[in-house]
C-alpha cells in the first residue's frame, strides 16, 4: 500500500501533493501544491487559481459552509497524488474527485477532506510524524 | 471545450437540479447526477463512473455533475481560522 509521510507542526498537517485532471480526461498535466489534511472537512477542495492553472472546467455547484457564511461555489473534477518515492513520479489515489473551490490566503492550495482520508489509513505519532497510506 | 457554454450549462443545470432535488432525494441520495441541458441523464455511485459516461455521451465536454444531497460541504477547521 503506497504511503506519504512527513512531520506535522503540532497544529496542522501540510503535505506536498499533486493535482491532476481526472483519469478519463486523458490529460496528464500536473500541478504541485501544498495540501492541508483536514478531518473536519467533509470533502476535498481546491483553489480556483489551481483549477484554472490546470485548465479544469467547472463541473457543478454546491453550497459551501464556512464560519462566515454559506455560499454557492464551483466544483471541479480532479485527482490527488503524492510522491511516495523520491525516485518515482507521483502516485495518484485511485479515485476521481469533484471538489469545491475555496479561497485561500494561506500556504496551501488543496484541502484533503474525509472523502479521501476515509479511503486510507492516517496515523499520527507523538514525536510529530504522520503517515497516510492509501 | 467552450468554457462559456460549460459555465452556462453548470448554472442552468444547477437551477434545474434544485427544482427536482426534493423529488429524487429519497431514491437517489448519495449518488452523483450527470446533467445535460437541464435534464438528469443518469445517476452514478462514483465520480469516475459518471465522468466515463459523460465523456462517452458528450464528447464536447459540456455537462455537469451534482451530488444528490441537501448537505452543504463543510470547509472544516480551516473555516474557523477565518479562511
Amino acid at each position: 500500500m503506497p504511503a506519504v509521510s512527513g512531520r506535522h507542526n503540532g497544529r496542522q498537517i501540510i503535505v506536498a501533493a499533486f493535482v491532476a485532471p481526472p483519469l478519463d480526461a486523458q490529460r496528464f498535466d500536473l500541478l504541485q501544491v501544498s495540501a492541508l489534511v483536514d478531518t473536519g472537512a467533509s470533502r476535498s477542495l481546491v483553489t480556483r487559481d489551481s483549477a484554472q492553472r490546470l485548465g479544469l472546467p467547472p463541473r457543478g455547484k454546491h453550497p459551501l459552509v464556512s464560519a462566515r457564511a454559506t455560499e454557492l461555489v464551483d466544483r471541479y473534477a480532479f485527482r490527488i497524488g503524492f510522491r511516495v518515492d523520491e525516485t518515482l513520479g507521483p502516485w495518484f489515489l485511485d479515485v476521481d474527485l469533484v471538489g469545491s473551490e475555496f479561497r485561500s490566503q494561506t500556504d496551501f492550495q488543496v484541502i484533503i477532506g474525509m472523502a479521501v482520508l476515509r479511503t486510507g489509513t492516517l496515523q499520527l505519532w507523538p514525536d510529530g510524524r504522520f503517515r497516510f497510506a492509501f | 471545450m467552450d468554457m462559456a457554454a460549460q459555465r452556462q450549462q453548470v448554472d442552468e443545470n444547477y437551477d434545474q437540479f434544485q427544482r427536482v432535488l426534493g423529488s429524487i432525494l429519497a431514491e437517489h441520495e448519495g449518488k452523483i447526477a450527470l446533467m445535460r441541458d437541464g435534464e438528469i441523464v443518469a445517476f452514478f455511485d462514483t465520480v469516475r463512473d459518471a465522468l466515463k459516461c459523460a465523456n462517452d455521451r458528450f464528447p464536447d465536454g459540456i455537462y455537469s455533475l451534482q451530488d444528490v444531497t441537501r448537505e452543504p460541504i463543510d470547509l472544516g477547521v480551516f473555516s474557523h481560522a477565518g479562511g
